[in-house]
């Protein structure tokens, strides 16, 4: 379970003074339930994501995951916590150009003891159930293909938690229609915890629950 | 931990800034490399071919230029020892043999040496004469590495140095009057300057100069009673070192100056050193140079692939996992400039020592030592240690500011 206690994050403008970007004063989901966070350009959803998946230092207050609390980890700590348990996938795909489908599945592999066979058959298995060619180049994929290499590759270590930034929006509708059910499947066949950064009305309208950004404060917009 | 694959992915992406980067490297150190195997080879080619002579006795001059006229033929005008002289030095008991030495000639292009047959003997040292001995004046023996062949005629021409002092006395119609040179035999390779002269009598180098009154006797063999003539040079040849020296004190007069060839290759080392030391200094401030100039662009490359850099720490690469991508990165050029740099420095050296073997006839030799491994060691462990710098200097702000 996520618990978001207190969370503040600040950044500092170019005219050195701090303002807020986060305000949380409480915040907590379930696995299983597709949530979709909204809200206005700049209002810190892009930073909320990293401050649940500790890529994002937290001024003051609390994630916890479980009996996991991230303020409390050090940063390489944070960093190993999430290759075994999240899985990020973005809106540009962010997939290395020099490496074909199945070395972007694999890098997160690379991170830590190199576990070739296993994860090689996991990594394979994942492109083939997406419908990608592991050993193409990855110029020649379409823009549904490396978003589906990307989820391959969030996949790899089979998380608990699946954050997506803004998943489906440089895909035409049928593409994207892919990912929300991919999304949906996952949290609710799966029993993964699933939370999605996103505009598209098809994949709001898709989510067990919708949360509001609002200048770094959260309001709870809709519930299944 | 494996940060390979995504090296490789960044040399790809950056395949002509590293192949440019590589490059310079192996360029700076191929320059240090080949300065100083081709010094190290020429030292020791240069005091190889001097062996053959223990200590050469000449009139009063720059012993350097003596040096260069007797052991690598490269003639110029010097003093001669009278006749008088060397026939007072042939007659000293102490030397296994005193031979004399005269050129001023060349045949088609290569220096004729005058001398004895003793001295012949003496080069070719367990190697055999292909051929005959001289049995007249204008017969010759040529170097291992002339294009002639034993029966060949060849002719002689003035010029290529002279003897010294007596240019005006060579008579061209007296040379002529010689019909050129029968070559009636060939020398085994030396590895000397030798190996590319014309070897003839030195009573031919008298006679074609008009510089012998009397009955020169037999060819090459200067028995008491022959006729002589001045000569720029004598070696002589001793059986104990003790006798050399004594020798080297006896034949230092006023007339004479007598030395070890190694003596004045000392000085000329001594110098060649001097410039070696501060062509090296030059190199090895280049490398320095070329590897913070490489340092700066890499810093400056991998600011532009931050965000990359970033997303691996997004999908959970520890700080210490993208520290290994960004130094396996720099360190991979490095060494590999460096391996190139010393294989192009050794095929360098090679190249510029076969070029001077061809011009000079002395055997060079081109080989890796240590000093050179050490130089490109240094240009490795350096630019391990440097090359932590972009790694350090990359992540001072957290990896979130990258992917914002």
């Amino acid at each position: 379970m996520l618990t978001v206690t207190d969370l503040g994050v600040s950044f500092q403008d170019a005219a050195r003074s701090r303002f807020d970007v986060l305000d949380i004063a409480h915040f907590a989901a379930e696995p299983g339930a597709f949530i979709v966070l909204t809200g206005s350009s700049g209002s810190g959803k892009t930073t909320l994501m990293q401050a649940i998946c500790g890529l994002q230092a937290a001024d003051r207050g609390h994630v916890h995951w479980g009996d996991t609390d991230l303020s409390q980890l050090s940063e390489t700590a944070r960093d190993r916590w999430r290759r075994d348990h999240v899985g990020l996938v973005f809106q540009d795909f962010q997939l290395i150009e020099e490496l074909s489908p199945l070395d972007n599945v694999l890098v997160p592999a690379w991170f830590g003891r190199f576990r070739a066979g296993s994860l090689i058959d996991r990594a394979t298995a994942l492109l083939h159930e997406f419908g990608v060619p592991a050993r193409r180049r990855l110029s020649d994929l379409s823009r549904g293909e490396r978003q589906r290499t990307a989820f391959a590759r969030a996949l790899l270590f089979d998380p608990l938690i699946i954050l997506a930034d803004e998943p489906t929006a440089s895909l035409d509708a049928a593409s994207g229609a892919v990912v929300i059910d991919r999304l949906r499947s996952l949290a609710h066949d799966a029993g993964r915890f699933v939370m999605a950064v996103s505009h598209d009305p098809a994949m709001i309208a898709a989510a067990d629950r919708v949360v509001h950004l609002d200048r770094g404060q959260l309001t709870e917009k809709a519930t299944r | 931990m494996n940060p390979f694959p995504i090296v490789l992915a960044l040399w790809r992406r950056t395949r002509v800034t590293s192949a440019l980067f590589l490059l310079l490297i192996a360029i700076s150190i191929a320059l240090g490399v080949a300065i100083i195997a081709q010094e190290r080879g020429l030292r020791t080619g240069s005091a190889r071919a001097s062996d053959p002579f223990d200590l050469i006795v000449a009139a009063p001059g720059s012993r350097t230029e003596i040096l260069f006229n007797v052991v690598y033929l490269r003639p110029s005008a010097v003093e001669l020892i009278p006749a008088e002289t060397l026939a007072d030095i042939l007659a000293d008991p102490v030397p296994a043999f005193a031979a004399p030495i005269a050129f001023g000639d060349n045949a088609e292009g290569f220096p004729i040496v005058g001398t004895t047959t003793n001295m012949l003997r003496h080069l070719a040292g367990d190697g055999v004469i292909d051929g005959a001995m001289w049995a007249r004046e204008e017969e010759a023996i040529i170097g291992a590495s002339l294009p002639f062949e034993i029966g060949q005629t060849i002719h002689s021409a003035h010029g290529d140095g002279d003897i010294a002092g007596h240019e005006d006395a060579h008579n061209d119609d007296d040379a002529d009057s010689h019909g050129g040179l029968r070559v009636v035999g060939r020398m085994p390779k030396t590895g000397t300057a030798w190996d590319s002269a014309v070897l003839v009598p030195i009573e031919y180098s008298w006679s074609t100069h008009a510089l012998l009154a009397g009955d020169p006797g037999v060819p090459g063999v200067l028995e008491p009673g022959d006729a002589l003539g001045p000569v720029p040079a004598v070696v002589l040849d001793t059986e104990k070192l003790v006798d050399a020296y004594g020798l080297r004190t006896r034949w230092q007069t006023d007339a004479t100056t007598a030395f070890f060839p190694a003596e004045a290759l000392s000085e000329i080392y001594a110098y060649m050193g001097d410039v070696r030391r501060i062509m090296s200094a030059l190199t090895t401030a280049t490398q320095a140079l070329v590897i913070a100039a490489i340092l700066s662009g890499v810093v400056a490359l991998m600011q532009l692939y931050s965000a990359r850099l970033a997303l691996l720490r997004a999908l959970g690469a520890t700080r210490g996992y993208v520290f290994a991508v960004m130094w396996v990165y720099v360190m991979g050029l490095i060494a590999g400039g460096a391996a190139l740099g010393l294989a192009g420095g050794t095929l360098t050296a090679r190249a510029i020592t076969a070029l001077f073997a061809s011009e000079t006839g002395l055997t060079l030799t081109t080989r890796l030592g240590w000093e050179e491994l050490r130089l490109v060691a240094l240009v490795v462990v350096l630019g391990a240690v440097l090359a932590v710098l972009p790694a350090l200097l990359l992540f001072r702000k957290p990896a979130v500011h990258y992917l914002r």
